[in-house]
Parts: C-alpha cells; structure tokens; sequence
C-alpha cells in the first residue's frame, strides 16, 4: 500500500469498529427477538462504505470481503436469512479477518487462505438464503404508482409490517423549502416513535417554488384517528392504506392521490437488483472488487460528523497554551513593575482587568484542547466484548458480561493503553475466575458467568472496575504459590497479611497454574498490567472473596497531558510530583525519624513508613545557596498501586498545572524521571516517576529487610 | 569584498550548487560538480570537527539547563528553547577530549536526529566546509579507541583535516542513562 495507508487503515479501522458495534447490539436484540431494522442497515451501510475505501486505496483483500459481508447483509436486511448465532459467528470472523488484513503480521499465518477460506463461509450462507425467497402475497391493492418506486429492500420492510398486522399509512406532507431538512426530521421523530418509516415517495402535485410535497409510507400499530393526532399538524394529512375488504371502514386504497414524478428516476433501483446476490458467488469463489451500483453512490460520505486529529497536533496547541500561560506569568511581573512607577494607576488597573480575562479564556482554551482528546471508554468496551465472546467459546464457559458507565470520558491515549491491561484481566476472570458451568450448578450458582466492567468518574478520576461471580482468590494458596516460585521467603509467608498476599499477584513471574495454558498463565500476566496501569499514573487494587468473585479496580487520571503537580526542592533543585500520586505532604521533626536496620522510616498513624531522601537517591549536588533546616524535614507520602513511601525533600514550593514534555530517546528511560515541564521564565523541570520510586523504595527494603516484620507489613500498606 | 563573502554564505546554506574557487582555477570547462557535501566545522579542544549540514538545525548561544540526575557525564542536562525540551551534550566530554570552554565562542549546535533535537555544546563554529566525496576517508586509521566509534569519516579542508561525526553514534541513547538501572518491568 501507500503513503496513504494510515490513512486508510485508520479510517477502515473506524468503520470496522461500527460495523461491530452494531454486531453485538444485533446479537444483543436477537436474543430478544425484537430486532430493529435500523441495525442491519447501519451494518450494511458501514461495510459498503469500506467496500468504497478500500477500493479507492487499491485494498483489493478487504474490497474482496467487503463486497461478499456487503451481498450477506443484504440478504440479512432483505429477510432472505434470518440472524441466527451461526450467521452471527461467521460475522463476527469477519472483524477478526479485516483486522488480519488491514494489519498482517510478518510469518505469522497466510491471510489470503484465511480469506479464501471464509469467503466460501460467506457463499454457503447466501445460497441458503437464495432458497428462502418468499414474496407469495399479492401487494396490488397498493397501486403501481407506489410499489413501482419501492426498491427491494423497502418492499421487504413493507411486506414485514403487514405480516406483524401493522396498519399502513400515507402520510403526505408539505414542507418550507428552506427548512426541509428540519421539517422531515421532525415528522421523522413522531413518526418512528409509533412505528417505521418504509420511505419517502417525492410528489409533484402541489409542490410550489417554496415548499416540496413529499409521501411518506409508515406502518404502525396504532388505529387511523391516532396517527392523525400524532401528525398533527396544519401540512400532513394521513391516508391508510388497507387491503380490499380486510377493513370495512379504511378508504379505499388512494391511489389517485399520488402521482410519482417521472423525473425522479433515480428513485427506482438498477434493476434487475438480485442477480448481485445470486449470480457472482457461482461464477468465482473470489467476487471481484469491481464497483457495482448497488445501493446508491451517497454512503461513501463518511458516518460521521468528525474530523480525525493527530494526537500530535493536539499536543503541539497543548504546550502553545502552556506557552501562552508563560506570558501571562510574565505579564504579571510587568504589571507589578508598573504599580512601582508613579502615576500608573489608570493603567496598571485597566492591564490587571485585561490580565485576569486573559487567565479566564486561557483556562477555557486549555479545557477545551483537553476536551478534544476525551473519549468514551465505550470503545475499549466494545473491544472486549469481543474478547469476552471468543474467549468465553473457546474455554466452553458461558459468560454474561455487563457493560456500564461506557460514555465515562478519558484521554484518548490513556484509553490506548488500557486496552491490553483490560483484556489481560478480562481473560483471566474467565480463565481463572468462572467455574466451568457443570461446577457452577453444582455449587448452586447461575450456570452463566457474570462478569462486570464499569466505568465511573470519581472525583478529578476516573474508576474503572471489574468484576466476575466466580471462584475468587484464596489468598492461602496465592502467599504458598508465591513462596514456591521464590518470589517471597517462607519467614515473610509466616508473617504476610490476607491483602499483601492477594498484591502478590502484581509480582513478575507470579502465576497460580502450573501450566501455561493457551489463554493466560504465560507467567507475564497481572505484573504486567500492574505496569502499564502504573505507566499511566494509575492505581489497582484488588479485593476477592472465596466462593464469591473477585473485584479489580483501576483509578485513573482523567488526562496525561496536563497534570497538577506538586513542586518541592531538594539540594537546590527543583522538581514537580505528579500530584495524582501524593497521599498527603507532612512536616517532620528530625528526632521523629526512627532507624530500622539501617533505613529510615517514621510512623504514621500508627504504620510504618519508609523514607527516600530525595537529594541522596538522585546524587544530587548541593546548588549554591541551598541551607536546609536541619531540624525539620518535609515528606512527600506517594503511592501508586499497593506501595507507600516518603519521599523527603527541603522545600514545598506549591502547587501548579504542569503541561507534560516527553524527555526524547535519549533519556526515556531514566529511572525515576517521567518527563520535563516549564515553570515560568523558561526554567525546565523534572517530573518524578512515583510509580518507579516507589518500587525501588520497596525493592531497597525488601533486600535489607527481609526478615522485619515491621516493614514488610508497612509497604503494603 | 566582505559583502561577496556573504552572498556566498548564504547561497552555500541555500543548499544551492555554487562554482567554488576550486571549480574556477580548473576553468570555466569543469562543471559545477552537484555531489559536494556540505558540513558545519566546528572545534572541539584543539581538533577540527564537521557535521553534515542537513543534520543541523540551528546554532544558539547558551542556554540554561536542567541537571537530570542518573545521566552519564557528557550529558549537561535539559535545556529548552522555545518550547521544545532536548537533551544537551557536552561534546567535549563525549568524545573525551576534556570539557568545553564554554567561552565567548561557545555555541549550541542543534541537531536533528531521528526527528528529535539534541543540543551539542562546542567550542567554536568555524565555518561551511564542502568537502568532496573522494576525499574523504571512510575508515579511519590513525584514530584509536572509543573516539574512532563516533567518527563517520575524514576529510580535508584547506589541508586541515576535519573529522566528520556519525551522529547515530556520538547520540546513541544506550549510553545516556546510568545508574539507578533496577530492571526495565519496574520489579518490586
């Protein structure tokens, strides 16, 4: 492909995750069986826009599947296959496959087989669907005029609400031509709301320079005198449209009132329409991407109103604004400068005014670059419900999984890295978690698994929790697991509390199966989530109960981009703490700390907090004119995940909005420093990595301590 | 004259081809050759460096920067210049060759690479070298040890030799971070 193909990719990738969208409420409804229309279309329009782009990007493997999901979906909305779980699985591989298109992996399987492979699926299923074509009534009572203009899916939709017993109706009405758009959307409204909208019949009768007449066939349940009242309005009049004889007092069938202007040819599909559908598959197993007319050339406007943004782009006008609020710092210096002038008065107040406005739009203008990078946690939602689906077949483990709080709003790079930490979790609950059905009866509990994943703001946060029924974690066997992979020592299991235990789980190469299975259990597992969980500024905790299921909790920033910090000194420098990760910032009196083993800590209502002098973990050298007090010291108690400690630095210099700067390749990976900001006249300074000071704090007591009971039971808490 | 001097300048850094004296004293038959290579001359201690001109980005006075701890030596700190963060290098002490000055005639050269800024200190600019292709030497003989890693090649310049830096390897990010190092999973 070309220099467009991340274009390309990202767009198909868009539409992709439409069409499975409207998969999963499609499965969703069928369980019901109260399917809406609506979806499959939404469907069909989704894959033939993609069938559009990837002809236009010369993407002939996705044109090729576009076009034969694109001839199966028509089928599915034209009633000629039914939605059942075997056409929804084979789409749902659809998803999978575009994915391995859109992106193949170097040596890893053959793509072009795959695709062969489910082409012939898609084949079976449409020739199943060619033998349950079924248009036995006689629709001529409806007049020529209107089912001459039908197009085959609208006849389908028409024929459906006369089978449910609906009434039929033609709604005629006239609307302004400068607000037309307005007016049909709002008659579309009350209408739908009591039935469905089959189409729209154009009419020339009547229509004056100003205003365009339009038909409108619905069916609906309700009787002819209320769907007048729901129309009511001065241009709509209402006509129901019955069989002969079926309903002694509907009117005959009005058929002279609509006259279907000639002109309007375009209305009237390319026929003979089906022949897509029968024809290609016999001719080749691989349907050719070539552009066909069908359904209408309009559906490769993009779905939606958006524009697509480099994150990038967003970050530059982000450090603009952080730039601009640099000038306003300065511009307060100026402003104090002039009030020591005589005579400034006039001036110096009408500069302050301006000054204060500025501060007021900036903070609009920040939020509203911050606005623009939120998006609802709902896309990653979407994305494990397909994991929970696959995972849950491939295991033989019914699976309920409940989704809330899907339109809580995040950055969109933090929703990018909690894609795989989630679906890590997700596999596991239902690896581990869910009791095999047959287990689940006989414990007494629902044979379907339930697991939950909400979302939820939580103050300047944002909790996202997991929850499954099943077995729960036994923190007995979690501490003696742990102590035969070495990972902690038979004198720390002695002494370890229930919830240092259950933590155990974050540890490297910490797994409770003895062997890998093909799901989970590689041995990378809750330690990497606890990672990348921490990467981005966040917290997971962790509480289960035996028998009952198991709770994960992640509490999140909103956003990366702009953070509030806190900024301290130490030996003269400067550095900012991600304030996310401060617990609180106490004074402490010299003789309040106390030595274990070497190491100092303080106790903090009533628990043991180990201590990391900032100056000597860094190496710092004394700037000049740095005195501290040497009888008081400040500590910075952090945390991020299970662990606390103090971070003891000179000075609390106060709190402030940080835009964060990426430090580069070079410095990256600096154990301890996530990054750089700007503090006002150009000064530079760093940002600490809590979550890695935190660890090394604890790796440094651990080694020196193992055997303290003390400490061991301080760091987890 | 002075004013000569100039419009030469600036046609050499519009990356323009331009007939040098060179192409001249050969006669006006020789054409102007397009595969000269341009660099930036600059000392560093007492040796005449050169990076390629593409590479560069700018030449700054100072500037202030940020100390990052856990840093090799060579590494001065952060410093900003308007509003972008990058690292800044003494390149002195990169290639061992003691500190730079960091006198009247220091300056700042901003680089460019892998799309990222870094900040390379000398001690002195010198001037726009275009230096031949053929005469270059690609590998260094009389240079030993760690310096000849950095060293993309030789070359002359008004019988002055000038060492052209590989900037992949005097910015390697692999030798910019020390101590500290627990492992990269963030163990307990």
């Amino acid at each position: 492909m070309d220099s467009n193909s991340t274009e390309f990719i990202a767009e198909a990738q868009e539409v992709i995750e439409t069409f499975s969208r409207s998969l999963l409420e499609l499965e969703t409804q069928s369980r019901s069986g109260n399917l809406d229309p609506d979806l499959i279309n939404g469907s069909f329009r989704a894959v033939h826009s993609l069938k559009g782009l990837a002809g236009l990007f010369g993407a002939t493997s996705i044109g090729d599947l576009s076009h034969a999901l694109e001839n199966t979906l028509d089928s599915l909305r034209l009633g000629k296959l039914d939605v059942t779980r075997e056409v929804l699985d084979v789409l749902f591989e659809a998803i999978e496959l575009f994915g391995v298109l859109l992106m193949p992996k170097e040596g890893v399987g053959d793509p072009d087989a795959d695709l062969d492979r489910f082409l012939g699926k898609l084949q079976a299923l449409t020739r199943a669907a060619e033998q349950k074509v079924d248009n036995s009534e006689s629709l001529e009572w409806i007049g020529e005029a209107i089912l001459g203009v039908l197009t085959e899916y609208e006849e389908h939709r028409l024929r459906e609400n006369l089978k449910a017993g609906r009434n039929l109706y033609r709604v005629h009405a006239a609307f302004d031509i400068l607000a037309i758009d307005v007016g049909i959307e709002t008659l579309k409204e009350k209408l739908k709301a009591h039935g469905e909208v089959i189409t729209y019949l154009p009419s020339v009768d009547g229509s004056s320079d100003d205003s365009i007449e339009l038909d409108i066939l619905v069916g609906s349940d309700i009787d002819f005198q209320k769907m007048t009242e729901v129309v009511a309005d001065q241009d709509v009049t209402v006509h129901r449209l019955a069989p002969p004889g079926k309903d002694g007092k509907a009117r005959p069938p009005a058929v002279e009132d609509v006259h279907v202007p000639v002109s309007s040819s375009e209305q009237i599909p390319d026929q003979p329409e089906p022949e897509v559908v029968v024809e290609e598959p016999k001719e080749s197993p691989r349907p050719s991407a070539r552009e066909d007319a069908q359904p209408s050339e309009t559906s490769l406007r993009s779905l939606s109103q958006t524009v697509r943004v480099d994150l990038r782009r967003l970050d530059v006008l982000m450090n603009l604004v952080g730039e601009l609020g640099l000038v306003q710092a300065n511009l307060g210096g100026v402003l104090d400068l002039l009030r020591e002038l005589e005579q400034s008065g006039d001036v110096s107040r009408e500069l302050q005014v301006q000054i204060r406005d500025m501060t007021r739009k900036l903070a609009l203008l920040q939020q509203g670059i911050l606005d623009v990078r939120m998006v609802p946690i709902g896309q990653v939602f979407d994305k494990l419900a397909r994991v929970v689906r696959k995972v849950s077949r491939e295991l033989d483990k019914e699976i309920r999984l409940m989704i809330s709080g899907e339109r809580t709003v995040l950055d969109k790079l933090i929703v990018e890295e909690l894609s795989d930490p989630l679906m890590h979790m997700i596999r596991n609950c239902i690896d581990h978690g869910i009791e095999a059905p047959a287990e689940r009866v006989s414990l007494g509990k629902q044979q379907v698994g339930r697991i939950e994943l909400r979302a939820f703001p939580k103050g300047n946060r944002v909790v996202i929790e997991v929850e499954d029924d099943g077995r729960g974690m036994n923190w007995q066997k979690i501490r003696d697991a742990a102590v035969r992979r070495g990972v902690i020592t038979a004198d720390d299991a002695a002494s370890i509390s229930p919830q240092d235990a259950l933590n155990l789980v974050f540890t490297p190469g910490f797994s409770t199966r003895d062997q890998a299975s093909t799901v989970s259990g590689r041995g990378v597992g809750m330690d990497v989530v606890r990672h990348n969980i921490a990467k981005i500024s966040g917290m997971i905790d962790v509480s289960t109960e035996v028998g009952r299921g198991t709770l994960f909790s992640i509490t999140l920033p909103v956003t990366l981009a702009i953070i509030q910090a806190l900024v301290i000194q130490s030996a003269g420098h400067t550095f900012c703490i991600p304030l996310n990760a401060v617990l609180e910032s106490i004074m402490v009196e010299s003789r309040d700390i106390g030595t274990v083993e070497g190491h100092e800590v303080i106790t903090l209502r009533g628990k043991t907090l180990p201590l990391l002098h900032l100056s000597r973990l860094f190496e710092l050298q004394p700037l000049s004119g740095h005195r501290p007090d040497p009888n008081r010291v400040y500590v910075v108690v952090v945390g991020l995940a299970q662990h606390r400690v103090g971070l003891v630095v000179d000075e609390l210099l106060g709190q402030q909005d940080v835009v964060i700067k990426p430090l580069g390749t070079a410095l990256r990976n600096v154990p301890g420093i996530a990054g750089a900001t700007e503090l006002g006249a150009n000064r530079t300074v760093l940002l600490l990595d809590v979550g890695r000071l935190v660890d090394e704090g604890a790796h440094i007591y651990q080694t020196a301590e193992t055997n303290s009971v003390t400490i061991g039971g301080a760091l987890g808490g | 004259m002075a004013e000569q001097e100039d419009l030469w300048q600036a046609l050499l850094r519009s990356g323009e081809s331009v007939a040098t004296d060179e192409d001249y004293e050969h006669g006006y038959k020789r054409e102007v050759r397009q595969d000269l290579r341009q660099y930036v001359a600059f000392r560093v201690a007492n040796e005449l460096y050169a990076i390629s001109i593409h590479e560069i980005e700018e030449i700054s006075k100072l500037f202030d920067t940020t100390h990052v701890p856990r840093t090799a030596d060579f590494l001065i700190g952060i410093g900003n210049v308007r509003g972008r963060v990058m690292p800044v290098i003494d390149l002195a002490t990169r290639l061992r060759l003691g500190t730079c000055e960091r006198g009247r005639m220091a300056r700042v050269l901003i680089v460019q690479h892998n799309d990222e800024p870094y900040g390379l200190v000398v001690d002195e600019v010198r001037d726009v070298v275009r230096i031949p292709p053929e005469s270059m030497e690609e590998r260094p003989g009389g240079i030993s040890g760690a310096r000849a890693d950095y060293i993309r090649g030789l070359g002359r310049h008004n019988d002055q030799i000038v060492i052209v830096l590989d900037l992949s390897e005097v910015l390697d990010p692999r030798d910019f971070v020390v101590g500290g190092r627990v492992d990269e999973g963030g163990a307990l």
